[in-house]
């Protein structure tokens, strides 16, 4: 695709360049139902990717849990590592924005749809920025919910709905922002691209590593975020009509800029033909170290991780070694019991092995449905896929829980740091059955071929979490209860999954 | 070889299939036509396992597809009608994946990867991810997967969708080379010209029925029309005719 728009002969030379229709202003009826229209059918696509009850559940666990959390550990966080963690948060949310922003400007496939149909470009950027700041919203809420449990513990009062408006213009003022800056990335081409991504992440290490000021500078300045809600939350309404003029400067700035160019940018962004991908290292030795199905399964899972395939993967990855800063605070409750910290510490190892379980088992195959005729096509036993995926899923729990373990060992109350043995030995098995569990179920799911039955599975697993956290907090052994209960499950899973027929083509394929 | 007898399939109170028996040797390469909606795309996922027929028997290579699936789709290479792949994923890493699964020796499956990502015209786009494919690209990649595994018996759904005519011609030479090796092939295409030309028997698929099969002269003494083209023939064994679109977007 060449920078000359493909919609009309070039102009001829000395004569002045006819306005396209967007710089014509458009005509507003017939845009404002495109608008409608292009909305309609974003809403009815992220319906069907993103509306089960389970993320539905899952939103408001976290927020309910963020808002918990914050509110019992107010007394031990100091304000201004909130603050910090705050400003960090809306930070990445910034850097969601930009990478969606860029995806839904420059590489979405439906953009040939739309686009062939006379939906001009400045009202795709409307409909992409109105997208984008639900979007943005929605991921804001567990941080408002947050940031209301700690007010709540600390002044012992509700948090004022400044806080709430402060939510509704910061979404909308991130989700402009990463459109211009996925703008402003698609104006260069590929090498200063990727040559300011590599100095921005650059940049970010020094400031972490090198310059703790400046990151000190960044994350609790006057104008930055954690900050700012704190200060909403406690009633200072001063700083709402400068956020007001910010957000509605953004957004005008986003309307007015993003869609100039548009086609060219777009053809920036495209991907080149030299664009070559080189097989992560660690898919390669997977590959080379198991026996062939397996290591094939579980090279291709690590791939499709790695290079994107799975957007909640790398927030689930990324995310899980976090939780293990809570090891240290349940140490820091002066009256937390030795076996109390044993089943605190388990019940996180639970919940981590949970997570990546579900990832691998229920979220990764649901993500790739559309190319499931491909695995099902193949000579493939259930147990094989079981393995593979299950390997994944307890390599990355057992990690966390050696994690875990090194942590339980050096907090400074001795009698805590004994744990750290116990921790280890009932840990380990409950990472693996935990984990087993998940994939075994979204294995059932899958031969079912209802997505929606995944919604059930916070449920099911926190059963299985709960349970044998208690009881793997007295014995190790009481692993061997799982075996006994669920191994009758997995076989008929497994059967099921192998005998099951696949959803139509073009079902599957949407 | 692949063997169906009086293969039947209902969705709800639609018959796909409705008796379908066919016989298909090692070495042959049999066309099947049908309308959109004939039972064609069913009987190839009753085939490759993806469905289970509602009665009747199908063998590949005498295994019974229904009883034991992945022993019979071991032997079975399936080019389905969309090349459904990894966006992520490279053709060359495609191939490697494939060929795993299906338990290739790693030597080998490499040399043969190599040559087909050559001979498909792959060889410079191997390492890119298929996202940026076009989709004649996705096509050939796609045809590379059914083939990987050096299967008995491969089935090929629209093969050349997509295809520039010199991809539909390696596609034609790779026909050749599977009847050389003594495979069992099934081509489902819309494209005539090339179940004409490249086929062996045609089955003319019709309402979930066989409506006739056989070498292209026997279709001709079937519909008594012994100079007529394939789609003619197809259209007179199906019942439809030839329509005027004449003022159609009046």
């Amino acid at each position: 695709m060449s920078e000359d728009s493909p919609e009309g002969p070039p102009p001829a030379e000395g004569s002045p360049a006819p306005p396209s229709p967007d710089e014509q202003g458009p005509a507003e009826p017939a845009q404002g139902a495109a608008l409608g229209a292009v909305l309609r059918l974003r809403l009815r696509i992220l319906r069907r990717r993103y509306g089960s009850p389970f993320e539905a559940v899952l939103l408001l666990v976290v927020s309910l849990l963020a808002s918990w959390l914050l509110g019992k550990a107010a007394t031990k966080i100091p304000t201004e590592l909130l603050s910090a963690a705050l400003s960090a948060a809306c930070l990445a949310t910034l850097g969601v924005a930009i990478r969606a922003g860029w995806f839904l400007l420059y590489r979405s496939k439906e953009l040939v749809l739309l686009l062939t149909q006379g939906v001009e470009r400045r009202t795709l950027v409307a409909a992409r920025l109105i997208e984008l700041s639900l979007g943005a919203t929605l991921l804001l809420i567990p941080l408002l919910a947050g940031v209301r449990g700690f007010h709540v513990a600390t002044v012992g009062t509700e948090a004022d709905p400044f806080l709430w408006l402060a939510g509704l213009l910061l979404g909308p003022a991130l989700a402009a922002t990463g459109l211009l800056a996925a703008c402003a990335l698609a104006s260069l081409s590929s090498g200063p691209r990727r040559a300011l991504t590599v100095l921005g992440v650059c940049s970010l290490f020094v400031l972490v590593g090198v310059s703790p000021g400046g990151l000190q500078a960044l994350l609790l300045g006057p104008l930055a975020p954690g900050p700012v809600l704190l200060g909403l939350a406690a009633g200072e309404g001063r700083i709402l009509a400068p956020l007001l003029i910010a957000t509605l400067a953004l957004a005008f700035s986003s309307l007015a800029l993003a869609f100039r160019g548009h086609e060219a940018r777009r053809d920036r962004a495209a991907p080149r033909t030299g664009d070559r991908v080189g097989s992560p290292w660690l898919a390669r030795a997977l590959r080379r170290l198991l026996p062939a199905p397996l290591g094939a399964l579980a090279a291709r899972d690590l791939t499709l991780v790695l290079r994107g395939a799975a957007p909640r993967a790398w927030l689930i990855l990324f995310g899980l070694p976090f939780a293990l800063a809570l090891v240290p605070a349940f140490a820091a409750d002066e009256t937390i019991q030795p076996w109390q910290m044993r089943f605190a510490v388990l019940l996180l190892i639970g919940i981590m092995a949970s997570a990546s379980g579900f990832l691998f088992g229920v979220d990764l195959p649901l993500t790739r449905r559309g190319c499931m005729i491909l695995e099902r096509t193949q000579p493939l036993r259930g147990w094989q896929v079981h393995a593979s995926r299950w390997g994944c899923a307890a390599s990355y729990a057992l990690l966390l829980t050696l994690g875990a373990a090194i942590i339980v060992a050096r907090v400074p109350r001795p009698e805590l740091a004994l744990q750290a043995g116990h921790v280890l030995t009932s840990g380990v098995p409950l990472a693996l059955l935990v984990t087993h569990h998940a994939i075994t179920f979204g294995m059932r799911g899958e031969a079912e071929a209802n997505p929606a039955e995944a919604s059930g599975y916070p449920f099911t697993g926190g059963v299985v979490v709960l349970g044998f956290a208690f009881m793997l907090a007295f014995h190790w052994a009481a692993a061997v209860l799982y075996v006994m209960v669920w191994s009758g499950f997995t076989r008929r899973a497994l059967v099921i999954w192998e005998r099951s027929e696949v959803a139509d083509q073009p079902e599957a394929a949407a | 070889m692949i063997e169906i007898e009086n293969l039947k399939k209902s969705y709800g109170e639609l018959r796909a299939l409705d008796g379908v028996s066919l016989k298909v040797e090692p070495g042959e390469t049999y066309g099947l036509l049908g309308h959109n909606g004939a039972g064609k795309s069913t009987l190839a996922k009753i085939l490759t396992g993806l469905l289970r027929a509602d009665a009747g028997v199908v063998k590949i290579c005498g295994i019974d597809a229904q009883v034991d699936p992945l022993e019979a789709r071991a032997k079975l290479g399936y080019l389905p009608e969309e090349s459904v792949l990894y966006e992520e994923l490279s053709a060359r890493e495609h191939l490697a994946l494939f060929g795993d699964l299906r338990r290739v020796p790693r030597a080998t499956a490499d040399a043969r990867a190599e040559r087909l990502l050559g001979f498909l015209d792959l060889a410079e786009a191997a390492d890119r991810p298929v996202a940026s494919y076009s989709r004649g690209m996705r096509r050939k990649t796609a045809i590379g997967v059914a083939l990987i595994g050096d299967p008995e018996v491969v089935l090929f759904d629209e093969p050349t969708g997509g295809l520039d005519p010199d991809g539909a011609r390696r596609f034609a030479e790779v026909l050749s080379e599977l009847k050389r090796r003594q495979r069992t092939v099934i081509i489902q295409s819309h494209i005539l010209g090339l179940v004409q030309k490249r086929c062996d028997r045609i089955g003319i698929l019709d309402h979930g029925q066989l409506k006739a099969q056989g070498t292209l002269e026997e279709l001709r003494t079937t519909a008594d029309m012994p100079s007529a083209d394939l789609e003619d023939l197809f259209l007179h064994l199906t019942g439809r005719e030839a329509r005027d679109a004449k003022g159609l977007l009046d």
